[in-house]
């Protein structure tokens, strides 16, 4: 037995002013009346036995003390520490989905908070969040009590199965006591999982790519627009990026329930900028808005480190790039820092920075005609490359580093593997017939346009981590700025600024999921089984055995 | 005692009423069955030797030649006895002042009418009172002498029989009767001859007592002690009670003849004395 409020129990001093005016009662008025005959004869006809009166007169104490014992009692809150109850698991699908604008997020917190609040006291209740990543949030409660604070949903995806299972061996949980309730729009798991969500029309963007052609103001757009409702939609599709350009809108005659279409957007643009892709706001906002990096017209600048003579091969690769090039691109002394966008070392130890090491100085064993058996064409660097007749006639293979992509390998080893910033060739251009190759000058223009310093950072999409840089860099993100060192985590969709040592690197965050973009086919739910009445509060029954103590006091002692 | 002017004169224009009536030896004002020489004519007798020949009717003798003498009515007094009970149960409700006011105006009246009056105060036993007044000159005396009665005791009726002297008149006993063999004193003074009123002083607040819960009783007189629980129902009973016990007080005085009449202890003197005038009261007018 237990007491919600134990100080109540002081009041068990109360019996003994019970006790006592029921002695000061006892002792009666002394009155002198003129003659006592009349009384005598009147009280003649009631007289009461001794012995009944006493047991009367204590039969009334006793009544009156349980019944200021059964008061003091249920003032102090009696609950009865037995039985166990059970442990309920709370969990919210926190994915993008459930932000939809028919409210089922607020429907959702409005039903847990009122199955929480009509749990009996003995019951516990912890809130789980179903992300990205699966989690708990706060401690366990009491029945009856109010939920934590909940986030706004607008993860990527909701790992439901992860957030029961992370439920079922919570430790702290009260052993096969632990009952599950899901509030998702999907379908889950779970002991129950009410109805939150009704069938929604919604469009959404889910893919855009923006890329500008070789030394060219023109930008190829392509936008992937999927009609996610049960209903024909006719959206309409805005794109626009700089400070002086007129939006494009382009009207979509219509889209069936489920179809899906690719739609192409020629963009003039010198500057660069970030693209903004809109459709028309519907159920869903995350997925209305699409943003990509366009990186401004420019020439690059790369030098050549070489130990000797700039290789003929390089040079007339590089000259294929035409006017793409700085005009001060050129040959260097080996060991000089410049500050350019590529720096090829040729046969040269390299020096940090973006750069494409060409045979660098290697302890490895040289290995003659290494036969090429794979080379990773859907790489950017390699994009549109063929490499089948590749022949190398001396190489040194390359390690297989963690966080490197073999780009082109061999029985003998990697012949080629790429790092974020930089690629490294295990054979010198002469040792090789690449430079011959149609493939060499385009493999040049790819490693120029991916290892830049300032190319745009691939885009992300919402939840997903980022490192712009080593170390510590400055992050600028809807108009705030803030220092961080490490990863960056993409939260909404949007773009975001990263600076470090005078290098801006843009990223654009997209949500595309077509999973969380379906609002069409929410599950039909199990409904909460309605909360067991909960026994009356023991506090109720001692009042009112109080009540009835005093009300046989009265009806049964004192009024005789 | 509130006697102004204007009750005096009411009480002056009162007489003591007694249904059988013995009077005194003193010439009074009360008619008086033996013969006497007052101016009321009551017939002729023969004339007999010794007879006084002032009273022979000459007239008489002259139209038929015989002698008769003339025979007038003697007029004598009475004698009052006024007992009034100045016990301890009559210091409730004003009971012994009513009791007192009331035996003061009896007194004036019979003082007024030329009677004798004798009076005592008694509780136990007698502790006042006077004999053979006469005289509306003896009031002031008798009043204050009532006053002046000490009062307490317990009541014992039998102190209120009248002394022997006064025992053929007419006996007025002032009392609450808060003795219960007050039946067997009033039968007693009968026997003497004399003619007895009961004048039976009661107060509402005996028949209403505001008391109520539990209670321990004492009788004021006695001592004795009594728990009740003053309910409505023990409340009801005690009135039932006590109804029925003066009742019978009434019904015994009755039978046996004696005037009897309740006065309130709380009513103006006026109402108490007219209360008395009532048909078979102890006052009448003149």
């Amino acid at each position: 037995m237990t007491f919600d409020r134990p100080l109540f129990l002081w009041a068990f001093l109360a019996l003994a002013p019970v006790v006592a005016a029921f002695l000061v009662k006892r002792r009666r008025t002394r009155v002198v009346v003129p003659d006592l005959e009349a009384w005598l004869s009147a009280a003649a006809g009631k007289r009461v036995p001794a012995g009944w009166r006493q047991f009367r007169e204590a039969g009334s104490l006793a009544l009156n003390l349980a019944a200021c014992a059964a008061l003091a009692l249920a003032a102090a809150g009696p609950r009865p520490s037995a039985p166990q109850g059970t442990d309920w698991a709370l969990v919210f699908d926190v994915s993008a989905s459930m932000g939809a604008s028919d409210g089922r997020w607020d429907r959702s917190v409005r039903g847990a908070q009122e199955f929480a609040r009509g749990l009996p006291r003995s019951d516990r209740f912890r809130v789980y969040l179903a992300g990205a990543v699966p989690r708990a949030l706060g401690g366990w409660r009491e029945g009856g009590e109010e939920l934590p604070g909940l986030p706004r949903p607008d993860e990527r995806s909701g790992d439901v199965a992860g957030a029961l299972a992370l439920a079922k061996e919570d430790p702290a949980a009260r052993a096969g006591a632990v009952k599950t309730v899901v509030w998702s729009d999907r379908e889950a798991g779970g002991d129950m999982a009410p109805r939150v969500a009704q069938a929604k029309e919604n469009v959404a963007i889910e893919g855009l790519d923006a890329r500008r052609r070789w030394n060219s103001p023109m930008v190829d757009v392509v936008v992937r627009v999927t009609n996610h409702g049960r209903g024909r939609a006719a959206p309409i599709v805005v794109a626009g990026f700089g400070a002086n350009l007129e939006p494009d809108y382009r009207l979509l005659e219509g889209l069936d329930p489920g179809e899906t279409v690719l739609l192409d957007l020629e963009r003039n643009s010198r500057d660069g900028g970030i693209l903004q892709v809109s459709v028309g706001e519907d159920s869903l906002a995350l997925d209305d808005d699409a943003f990509a990096v366009v990186p401004p017209l420019r020439r690059a600048l790369v030098f050549v480190v070489a130990p000797e003579a700039k290789s003929p091969f390089l040079s007339s690769a590089l000259a294929a790039l035409g006017d793409a090039l700085d005009r001060d691109s050129g040959l260097v002394e080996p060991g000089r820092e410049e500050p350019a966008d590529l720096l090829v070392f040729d046969r040269c130890a390299p020096s940090a920075g973006p750069c494409l090491a060409i045979a660098p100085p290697s302890s490895a064993a040289a290995v003659e005609n290494p036969a090429v058996t794979a080379w990773a064409a859907d790489l950017p660097l390699l994009r549109g490359l063929d490499l089948s007749r590749l022949r190398v006639a001396r190489a040194r293979p390359l390690a297989r580093e963690p966080g490197a992509t073999v780009l082109v390998d061999s029985a003998a080893g990697p012949l080629a593997v790429a790092s974020p910033d930089r690629v490294v060739l295990g054979f010198a251009l002469e040792d090789s017939n690449l430079p011959l190759l149609a493939a060499f000058p385009l493999f040049v223009r790819n490693c120029v346009e991916e290892l830049s310093r300032e190319r745009p950072m691939a885009p992300a999409v919402t939840g997903e981590w980022v490192t712009p840089f080593e170390g510590e860099y400055e992050a600028w993100e809807g108009g705030f700025t803030e220092t961080r060192t490490g990863p960056w985590r993409a939260t909404r969709p949007g773009h975001a600024i990263f600076t470090k040592g005078g290098i801006s690197r843009p990223l654009a965050v997209n949500f595309f999921d077509p999973a969380e973009s379906a609002l069409a086919d929410p599950p039909a739910g199990r409904e909460l089984p309605s909360p067991a009445k909960p026994p009356p509060p023991p506090w109720a029954a001692l009042a009112a055995l109080a009540a009835l103590l005093l009300a046989a006091d009265w009806g049964f002692v004192a009024r005789r | 005692m509130p006697f102004d002017d204007a009750f005096l004169r009411t009480l002056e224009s009162l007489v003591l009423l007694a249904r059988r009536l013995r009077t005194g030896e003193r010439a009074g004002e009360r008619p008086s069955p033996r013969d006497g020489a007052s101016s009321e004519f009551r017939d002729y007798r023969s004339y007999v030797e010794g007879d006084d020949l002032r009273s022979v009717d000459w007239n008489v003798y002259a139209r038929h030649e015989q002698l008769h003498v003339k025979r007038f009515d003697a007029e004598r007094d009475l004698h009052a006895w006024v007992a009034v009970d100045v016990s301890e149960s009559m210091g409730f409700f004003g009971k012994r002042g009513q009791a007192l006011a009331v035996a003061a105006a009896v007194g004036y009246v019979a003082l007024a009418r030329g009677d004798t009056l004798s009076w005592g105060a008694f509780g136990e036993r007698r502790v006042a009172g006077g004999e053979g007044l006469r005289g509306k000159g003896a009031g002031i005396g008798y009043l204050k002498a009532l006053e002046a009665a000490p009062a307490g005791g317990k009541t014992d009726l039998r102190a209120a029989a009248p002394p022997p002297g006064a025992s053929r008149g007419l006996a007025i006993v002032i009392s609450d009767f808060c003795d219960r063999g007050a039946r067997e004193a009033l039968h007693a003074m009968r026997p003497r001859g004399g003619n007895v009123v009961a004048i039976h002083v009661v107060a509402d607040e005996e028949l209403k007592p505001a008391l109520s819960g539990p209670l321990r009783l004492a009788d004021a007189e006695t001592g004795r002690e009594l728990d009740v629980d003053a309910d409505e129902g023990t409340l009801a009973a005690y009135r039932e009670a006590l109804t029925a016990r003066w009742d019978a007080l009434q019904a015994f005085c009755a039978r046996e003849g004696m005037p009897y009449r309740r006065v309130l202890a709380r009513a103006p003197l006026l109402d108490a004395v007219s209360a008395l005038l009532k048909p078979g009261g102890a006052l009448a007018r003149r």
